[in-house]
């Protein structure tokens, strides 16, 4: 709940700085330094770690990339909300509880998250680098949304239609737009980059990072279609962050890491893995 | 049967150099033997059953949308948007060379990027084979099967015995396209712009539904991701690199008139 309030502020403030760069995705922090357009700062210079790892010429645009946003009256517009009326009956149920739990997008949650998929117990004190690196990508995420949030103002699903979210509904919420998903786009590349780390289980891992991005349509704060537009979002900047060298450096340490907590660490517990993958089946909607 | 249609359809996609006409989903038995493999191994194919939402059920609203999309599509007969459908068809590594030079800003051919060929080949069979599964699972039929109207090619060319979802077409351009964004990091949102649109040629063209062009991206983007732990790949990559690079300093640059067009008709589908 405060992590979402912060990202929303973050996503406003980005929203912001674009703009007054003349619609460029802008490389703005997520916290709020003054942005220098079409530079990243060395986050160990600045003593933050949620700059990105791409700047303004590097990050791309989904408002060009994403399908449009749906409008009232459309046929995907009228899918959006039914599957948000259909969802409303998950509350209280073990799929609510996890959407509650997949709110949080803080770097030692996400670790946890994805600790059974690649079947090692991640945490910050043993992936540091990889925790680095899922937070900067969190933000180069968004960054590249928000031409497209700004550009379509989508609001969200429970303003227009009637029942519960998973979590309070707050200021930030109202206020910040849907399309596409920035917690979907970020976690479906976060997905790709422990994916790219450990190719033995990218199916596992990509099956939790999907997952989590339905977290959000089943909470009820985003639609079924700003949830796929975050998945070709957030591969648009996977595939961007290539060609960024802190990004390779920062990859080649975190693959260390996780190769070491997966032949020496501890496992997770088997049966909570079991639900979770269990959970996290794609989400069947009628 | 039909499953070995579309396995048959995605192994002639990898045969480019042997390959005389456009492939079609459905087509190219005969290139079995001749293929170039993927990359990917079993072990490191993600399975799209598991990363892709399920396909639309009869009754379900994502299938309402995705066969009012096709009816409504069908408006494009003729236009400039269906020939770009048609155009995009066709799926050797040569196509793809040819209806990516614009966005990567560079006149790209089998002479002078010969590696980018081949990876372009191999990267095809991986989004295909990372697809099959679902598709087989899910055996959801093509939306001109089940809606009148007309489709951009042949109906009677094989493509009604393949299945739809996920879409191996916007697969393999996706994965494309995440491939070219990573050789020219300058030219990514125009890049990515045409992946998009060559998948949504297929929805145009009237042999995919809207869910499976969707669909495609994520199985893609998912194959792409397992790929940068390849290191066949990632050598290939570093020559395709260089080729793009010296195709883009000396080589003809694309027409800019043809250039424009296509940008414009690449731009976010607009339905209602």
């Amino acid at each position: 709940m405060k992590a979402e309030a912060a990202t929303y502020a973050a996503m406003a403030f980005a929203l912001t700085v674009l703009v007054a760069c003349s619609g460029v995705p802008s490389a703005a922090p997520a916290s709020g330094a003054d942005p220098v357009m079409g530079v990243i700062k060395d986050p160990a210079a600045t003593g933050g770690e949620q700059l990105g790892y791409l700047n303004a010429a590097t990050t791309p645009d989904a408002s060009q990339i994403i399908p449009p946003a749906p409008k009232e009256g459309e046929a995907r517009n009228d899918v959006d909300w039914s599957i948000f009326r259909a969802t409303r009956s998950f509350e209280g149920s073990e799929r609510w509880k996890l959407a509650i739990n997949d709110d949080s997008y803080k770097p030692e949650d996400l670790l946890k998250d994805f600790s059974c998929s690649v079947d090692a117990q991640l945490t910050v004190a043993k992936a540091p680098t990889l925790a680095k690196i899922l937070a900067r990508v969190g933000t180069d995420a968004s960054n590249a949304a928000a031409g497209a949030k700004n550009l379509y103002k989508r609001t969200r699903p429970f303003l227009h239609n009637p029942g519960n979210i998973c979590i309070e509904r707050s200021d930030g919420l109202v206020k910040s737009f849907d399309y596409p998903s920035g917690h979907a786009s970020a976690s479906w590349v976060e997905g790709l980059v422990i994916a790219e780390l450990a190719p033995d289980r990218a199916t596992q891992v990509l099956q939790r990072a999907r997952g989590y991005g339905e977290s959000r349509i089943v909470c009820g704060l985003h639609n079924w279609s700003a949830v796929e537009s975050g998945r070709t979002n957030g591969a648009s900047v996977f595939a961007a962050l290539h060609s960024s060298q802190a990004f390779r450096t920062d990859m080649a340490k975190a693959r260390e890491e996780l190769d070491t907590a997966r032949k020496s660490g501890a496992k997770p517990d088997a049966a909570a893995c079991a639900k979770e993958a269990e959970l996290t089946k794609p989400l069947a909607v009628k | 049967m039909k499953t070995s249609a579309i396995v048959f359809g995605l192994l002639a996609l990898a045969a480019p150099a042997f390959a005389q006409q456009p492939a079609q989903d459905g087509q190219g038995v005969a290139a079995q033997a001749r293929r170039l493999p993927g990359y990917l191994t079993a072990a490191t194919t993600p399975d799209a059953y598991a990363t892709i939402p399920p396909a639309p059920q009869a009754g379900e609203p994502r299938n309402d949308a995705d066969w009012k999309i096709f009816r409504d599509t069908r408006a494009l007969e003729g236009s400039e948007r269906w020939k770009l459908a048609q155009n995009d068809n066709a799926l050797t590594s040569a196509d793809l060379l040819k209806d990516f030079s614009c966005s990567v800003g560079a006149t790209l051919t089998r002479e002078n990027a010969p590696t980018l060929a081949t990876l372009i080949s191999r990267v095809t069979v991986d989004a295909g084979s990372a697809a099959n599964r679902a598709k087989d699972i899910y055996k959801r039929t093509r939306p001109f099967l089940n809606n009148p109207g007309n489709i951009c090619i042949d109906r009677n060319g094989g493509i009604a015995n393949s299945y739809d979802y996920p879409s191996g077409h916007s697969s393999l351009g996706w994965a494309v396209g995440l491939v070219l964004a990573q050789i020219a990091p300058d030219r990514t949102t125009g890049v990515l712009a045409r992946a998009r649109a060559y998948g949504e040629s297929r929805i145009v063209c009237g042999v995919h539904n809207w869910s499976a062009v969707e669909a495609g991206r994520t199985n893609a983007s998912g194959v792409y991701a397992a790929l940068q732990g390849n290191a066949e790949f990632k050598a290939d990559l570093e020559k395709a690199r260089a080729e793009v690079e010296a195709a883009a300093r000396s080589g003809p640059r694309p027409d800019a008139a043809a250039c424009s067009k296509e940008v414009e008709l690449s731009k976010p589908l607009q339905l209602k």
